[in-house]
């Protein structure tokens, strides 16, 4: 207003270049205000992961006196959480270094063996013909979206004492007691299972993409179904197995629920979700080794996120209908 | 370390095991006549995967459709509805007790006013061209659209708060987390399509998507904590004006805020997907072909107006998939409640108790309540399946 009220002291033609300025720069302020509010929001989302990793940088006695951001006024940094979080957890929690090399041992085959056996079926499902072809694909669709919650008491049946059918008064052995329960096969053989629609779904979109040309050059060349899948489709699939592959693994990697149905009995192969909400639960004791347990446990997801970001999103879109 | 070699080593053996076996059945087949290899091969292809669906996931399926019918807590007992009757007819699950105080709320009401809002607003510019337009109330005007969007959240949110059980509790869920996530992240694609440095902004906020939901439960605990013995209070709580409140308990010294407890907890879901819904918005946004917003500014509209009646009407139907994607997520969830409260404090989910009742060994309700999620995910299910089946055929 200032400016305004100036302007006629300096004469008429003042006003107009005087006008001006004021708004160009009340546009110049009013167009940076979305940019303002989008990182006022990225400041946000960060604060409380950044809190969290400051915390579990501090010695026991600063996290009970302050929270993360006392720590301008009271800088001490130190490993120490991390150290006994890894190797010396208070008694009858695992060593965080073991659940680590547990999720690892689960995530792995979890990962691996749905996409070797989806990768087959997709390109069945896109190049071959065969009866009930469309209604398959269609009730693979289906099963996608079907939550896991629907398999767990029938799994967990299986698990413990095999499969059996009574028919008329006879009861057949369908599947034997194989005494699966309580063991990480348990988990990444449920996961398998849970993993294959999505994975024969994104498979079968990318495998019935390529070009139909290169299948009939093939075919003139001689090569059968079994070569071509094997010398054109799976090289060529690499980025669909890469994005399904990522998208898999940090679902098994941060799985809780299926493991914690059918492994908890067992301490000593339980992963790091399950320790993790072990310490939560039991807080009191070690209390100050949960910011570092946690990060402990995202640091996995967090490295492949930044890394191969690229394929993560393309995994995660293609896949986020996963049941 | 041994747990991992031993492991590795077990599915290196197992993988070759199953492909050499894949591909001496392929290389018979190869000497088979034309007729039988195009008969065999597919199931060759297809056959483990289906021996895997079916073990996994159908039969499973239809034994707990069929366990949700039986008597006795391992379904020995023949057949019976009695868990549905019990459960539906449970306070527990589903109360209509405080039916009236839905109308009384002041959600509900500040959503009849932003309904009005809506509809006077809509009115005016009827007459105008563009975006969707239900009963003469124009849709494409952005007072009456985003009334009329935050007034159904409202109403829905009133509802759900008021009533209490867990299926309401589930479907509270859903509004908030797939309404709130899906609006929150269609408002961050904009503003983060008109940014410099893009990317970073995008990829801090996409982050959480990441971590699991476990750990994204230990990082806000951190954020809701009260001053106690041996922790500090978190942010929030420093920032909170009144007495401290365990805001994931609902707890505080002067009395609760239940269930608005349950929505401390959503926030973190909310922190999660918005990641996610941003995303895949703004790549829809990107996506619409930039001579339209050009000729409707060559026709005289501003910016705001080719955004509402330009590009919202070309995304939404990858709105609708991130709200449908949201939605079965969040009928599913059970890590967040189990870690922060583990289903006390009237935070209890359909989910939780799956799991609580499958610990207790009571499969047939453990199967009743798993059926109630999937019946309540079916709808979606079609929605989704009708989507893909017209993109296969296409």
């Amino acid at each position: 207003m200032s400016t305004l009220d100036a302007a006629p002291a300096t004469g008429g033609a003042a006003i107009g270049s005087a006008m001006e300025p004021v708004g160009q720069r009340t546009h110049r302020v009013l167009a940076k205000v979305p940019t303002a509010v989008l990182w006022a929001i990225v400041v946000l989302w960060t604060i409380p992961s950044f809190g969290l990793l400051v915390t579990s940088l501090r010695p026991e006695a600063d996290q009970i006196s302050g929270g993360w951001w006392t720590i301008f006024s009271n800088p001490s940094l130190t490993l120490e959480n991390y150290d006994n979080a890894l190797f010396h957890p208070p008694g009858g929690t695992l060593p965080f270094i073991d659940a680590f090399v547990n999720s690892l041992a689960i995530a792995i085959p979890g990962t691996v063996i749905p996409i070797a056996i989806a990768c087959a079926a997709a390109y069945a499902f896109a190049w071959m013909d065969f009866r009930g072809r469309h209604w398959m694909f269609i009730g693979v669709l289906a099963m996608m979206a079907v939550p896991v919650q629907m398999s767990l008491v029938p799994l967990q049946q299986l698990y413990s004492g095999g499969a059996h059918l009574t028919v008329g008064g006879s009861t057949f052995i369908v599947l034997p007691d194989m005494d699966l329960s309580n063991k990480p096969i348990a988990v990444w053989l449920a996961h398998t299972a849970f993993g294959l629609p999505l994975a024969i779904y994104l498979l079968h979109n990318y495998i019935a993409g390529l070009p139909r040309d290169l299948f009939e050059a093939a075919r003139i060349d001689g090569a059968n179904h079994f070569g071509i899948f094997w010398r054109i489709v799976l090289p060529l699939a690499k980025p669909a197995i890469a994005a399904f592959a990522i998208f898999q693994f940090l679902w098994v990697w941060n799985d809780y629920l299926i493991s914690l149905i059918f492994l908890s009995q067992n301490r000593d192969a339980s992963p790091l979700t399950i320790q993790l909400v072990n310490l939560v639960t039991s807080r009191g004791q070690g209390t100050e080794l949960l910011p570092a347990a946690a990060f402990i446990s995202i640091v996995v997801p967090l490295v492949i996120f930044f890394s191969l970001q690229r394929y993560f999103v393309r995994g995660l879109l293609a896949g986020s209908v996963k049941g | 370390m041994g747990a991992l070699v031993s492991t590795v080593v077990n599915v290196v053996i197992a993988l070759s095991v199953a492909g050499g076996l894949f591909v001496v059945l392929n290389l018979a087949t190869n000497r088979t006549s034309q007729r039988w290899d195009d008969r065999l091969r597919p199931w060759l292809f297809i056959g483990p995967a289906l021996v895997f669906l079916m073990i996994g996931l159908v039969v499973p399926a239809v034994r707990t459709v069929f366990l949700s019918f039986r008597g006795g807590d391992r379904g020995d007992d023949g057949f019976t509805a009695e868990h549905w009757t019990g459960l539906l007819g449970n306070d527990s699950v589903l109360s209509f007790d405080r039916a009236g105080d839905i109308l009384t709320s002041r959600l509900f009401l500040v959503g009849v006013a932003l309904v009005v809002v809506g509809i006077v607003a809509g009115r005016r510019t009827a007459g105008e061209g563009g975006g969707g337009r239900i009963r003469g109330i124009d849709l494409g005007n952005p007072v009456s659209g985003v009334a009329l969007s935050v007034a159904v959240l409202a109403v829905l949110m009133a509802v759900f708060s008021t009533l209490r059980g867990v299926i309401w509790n589930n479907l509270w869920w859903v509004v908030v987390v797939a309404g709130l996530g899906t609006g929150f992240g269609l408002a961050l694609a904009v503003l983060a399509d008109r940014s410099r440095r893009e990317t970073i902004a995008k990829t801090l906020i996409f982050m959480p998507m990441a971590i699991s939901l476990v750990g994204a439960a230990v990082i806000w605990q951190f954020v809701y904590d009260t001053r106690g013995a041996g922790q500090a209070e978190g942010l929030l709580n420093i920032i909170w004006p009144g007495d401290q409140i365990d805001f994931l308990r609902g707890t505080s010294s002067t009395g609760s805020i239940a269930p608005w407890n349950n929505f401390f907890i959503m926030v973190i879901m909310i922190w999660i997907q918005v990641g996610f819904a941003m995303v895949v918005i703004s790549a829809a946004i990107k996506g619409v072909p930039s001579e339209l917003g050009e000729a409707a500014r060559v026709d005289g509209a501003n910016e705001v107006q080719v955004f509402w009646r330009v590009t919202l009407p070309q995304i939404t139907s990858t709105i609708l998939v991130v709200v449908t994607t949201l939605t079965i997520t969040v009928l599913k969830v059970f890590d967040l409640v189990k870690a922060t409260t583990g289903g006390a404090a009237d935070t209890d989910v359909l989910a939780n108790r799956v799991y609580d009742t499958l610990q207790d060994g009571n499969f047939t309700t453990s199967s009743t309540y798993a059926v109630m999620i999937l019946v309540l995910v079916l709808p979606i299910m079609y929605l989704n399946v009708r989507r893909n089946r017209d993109e296969v055929r296409r």
